[in-house]
């Protein structure tokens, strides 16, 4: 299954590198993050959707993006970036951001991700999913 | 005679046709125009800023993809709550065939009551039952308009029902633009079988037929005028890389019609300095806010097999919402699951056990479209009044109740952050102080923002839609509606624009 790149791409390696440290909490079982393979997919996917989006979305998003990485060294009460914490911190920290009033911005990113992630066919069938014209196709 | 639809995209030349008529906006106001006009005789174009896609192709679609060719920016607008109202996604269509292309099907016609509204407090005496009635019969016998036999019901719908049930508000069938429909739940990212019939199915062609030239990847910006009245419009063909706009674009016409729908209806006006005289251009934005709410039940109940939309609860119009079934793709019920990491993918991994069905609010307004500083969107403020900022803590109490009397184990409210809650716990619950900012809000119903009256001080179009600053200049889409209805919008904008049409085609065209 290939995702689509494109020209006009959010992929800054600095923003897919947030993006994927946030996919890899959201996502993540007892037994670690999702196969990285899957998280890269869905990272070039959120890059196709991003650049069908006008400028405004993809500003608001991109902001979204950096607004949750500064906050969760803020949320896991220690200095140190995002790209480099933890899965374990990183899942404490966007769990108390969730909880708290600064949780938009991380709606916003958790929202697409989850979107795309469950499209990928091995993540549907993880949660039980079978529903044949609204999922994943490959 | 027959028209054709022109890839604005593929062209690499700047295009300039004369015409008697045309239309900005191939959605579900614009398609009604352009076939009524055109089977009248009148040459009509229709220029469209989304691209065309046939219906085989977006039969192929992933939910994502559809977000990505046929809704506007992704989907990823909003409306900027003011004022302790959440930000409010609002979704829309930006494709030949519009919003019409993304509905759940569901069909109604304009309440009474609020017909009654229109006509008692706005003084619109024209828009009479028996007025409307041929207009909506043309429109439902047009997209075979039937109702949802309860065997369609998924099984997420017929829990809901049994909670309706049990409170003693029986559910009642919707009624759809489907014929042939399977029953798997897509409707919002276009049909898989051609079996909604959105107007990309009936009205376009039966307009291209009558002889209508459709021209997709087609941004209006301007519309002209010559002699104090509208005479066309300009815009760009979005031919450049990445679709961005390059060559012009440019129609002289004897008459214009806008319907580009209640976000981009206004600002189309706004930019073209139409409106001055009432200042009423962009106000009065309605959203009908919509809340949906997920039950996990000890059963499968696997939602995705059956019809998307089949039933309603008009129960509660008295307190100012109504209740419809619908369902959404597994990363929409995930991105609104609460919880990071194992304990997200636990409540996914609950996906066959949830329920869900959703409550819109019949709003008072409090929106305004306005030009942003920079780009192509407009921007949007939102502020609840405070009548419906009450309806909304009692919508969310009535929607978790009923799926507690239905047997749900857990209830999960969209509010951000917030763990699933038991039936016990539902009392405890403060609902009334949550604060905007973390609801979590949505609406694909904009309307009422160029709306008509019988004044311009109140009002941008009149009874006939025809606009109060500029002869000859038309809007006839949702942006035209006096208030917000509380039910599903398409088959009133579609009759709206119906009799707009047969209006304009009582009156000779200017030479
Ligand atoms: C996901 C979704 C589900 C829905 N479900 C239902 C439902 O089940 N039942 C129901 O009754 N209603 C439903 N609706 C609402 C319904 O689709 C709309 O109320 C209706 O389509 C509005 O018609 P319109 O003509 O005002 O705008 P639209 O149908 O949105 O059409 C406007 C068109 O104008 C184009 N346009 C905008 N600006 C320009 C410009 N400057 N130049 C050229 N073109 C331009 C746009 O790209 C768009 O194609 C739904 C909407 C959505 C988004």
């Amino acid at each position: 299954m290939s995702a689509a790149t494109h020209d006009d791409s959010l992929q800054r390696p600095r923003t897919v590198r947030k993006l994927q440290a946030l996919a890899e909490a959201i996502f993540a079982t007892e037994a670690g993050p999702p196969p990285e393979s899957r998280i890269r997919w869905v990272c070039a996917e959120m890059d196709d959707v991003l650049a069908h989006s006008g400028p405004s979305a993809r500003t608001l998003f991109r902001a979204a993006t950096y607004a949750v990485a500064a906050a969760v060294p803020v949320f896991a009460r220690r200095p140190v970036p995002l790209e480099r914490m933890s899965l374990k911190a990183r899942i404490v920290a966007l769990d108390r951001m969730e909880r708290s009033l600064a949780a938009p911005p991380l709606l916003a990113v958790k929202a697409l991700l989850c979107i795309l992630y469950y499209e990928h066919p091995d993540a549907a069938r993880e949660v039980g999913f079978d529903g044949g014209c609204l999922g994943a196709r490959t | 005679m027959t028209g054709s639809i022109l890839r604005g995209a593929d062209r690499n030349q700047d295009l300039e046709l004369d015409t008697d008529v045309v239309v900005v906006g191939s959605g579900a106001g614009g398609a009604v125009v352009a076939a009524e006009l055109a089977e009248a005789g009148q040459r009509v174009v229709v220029l469209e800023e989304g691209r065309h896609v046939p219906p085989e192709k977006y039969a192929q679609y992933r939910p994502s993809e559809s977000l990505r060719h046929l809704f506007r920016d992704a989907s990823l607008s909003f409306a900027l709550g003011v004022g302790d109202t959440p930000m409010i996604n609002v979704m829309m269509g930006r494709c030949v065939g519009g919003s019409s292309v993304l509905t759940g099907g569901v069909c109604f016609r304009v309440p009474g009551p609020v017909l009654r509204d229109w006509r008692d407090r706005r003084g619109l005496t024209e828009l009479s039952p028996e007025a409307l009635e041929p207009c909506f019969e043309a429109v439902e016998k047009a997209i075979h308009v039937e109702e949802v036999p309860v065997a369609m019901r998924s099984r997420s719908t017929a829990l809901f029902a049994e909670g309706c049930n049990r409170r003693g508000h029986p559910l009642k069938p919707i009624r759809r633009n489907t014929d042939g429909c399977e029953g798997c739940s897509r409707c919002n990212f276009g049909c898989p079988k051609g079996a909604k019939k959105s107007v990309d199915l009936n009205y376009l062609p039966r307009a291209v037929k009558a002889g209508a030239l459709i021209v997709s990847d087609s941004l209006v910006e301007r519309i002209t005028t010559r002699g104090g009245r509208a005479a066309g419009v300009t815009g760009r063909l979005l031919n450049g890389p990445e679709g961005r706009p390059r060559d012009r674009v440019t129609v002289h016409a004897r008459r214009v019609v806008v319907a580009a729908g209640a976000y981009h209806s206004p600002l189309l006006l706004l930019e073209s300095g139409v409106g001055k005289q009432s200042r009423q251009v962009g106000r009065n934005l309605t959203l009908h806010p919509g809340f949906r709410v997920m039950g996990r039940f000890d059963e499968e109940v696997r939602g995705w097999h059956g019809a998307l939309q089949s039933a309603f609860s008009d129960a509660y119009e008295a307190q100012r919402f109504t209740l419809v079934s619908l369902f959404v793709p597994p990363g929409v019920f995930a991105a609104t699951l609460p919880g990071i990491g194992p304990a997200h993918v636990a409540r996914a991994s609950q996906l066959p056990q949830l329920a869900i069905f959703g409550g819109i609010v019949h709003d008072e307004g409090g929106g305004t479209v306005r030009r942003a500083p920079a780009g192509r969107e407009p921007f949007v403020t939102y502020r609840m009044s405070k009548r419906d900022k009450e309806t909304v803590p009692r919508l969310l109490r009535t929607m978790a109740d009923l799926w507690f009397a239905a047997g749900a184990q857990e209830v999960v409210l969209p509010v951000l952050g917030m763990n699933p809650i038991g039936p016990d716990e539902l009392g405890r619950v403060n609902l009334d102080r949550i604060p905007g900012a973390r609801l979590e809000c949505s609406s694909q119903h904009p309307l009422g923002s160029c709306r008509m009256g019988t004044s311009p001080q109140d009002s941008v179009v009149d009874a006939d839609g025809q606009a109060w600053d500029l002869p000859e200049l038309y809007v006839a889409d949702g942006s035209v509606l006096p208030s917000s209805l509380g039910v599903n919008p398409q088959l009133t904008v579609m009759a709206m624009a119906t009799r707009i049409a047969w209006k304009m085609r009582e009156r000779p065209l200017p030479s």
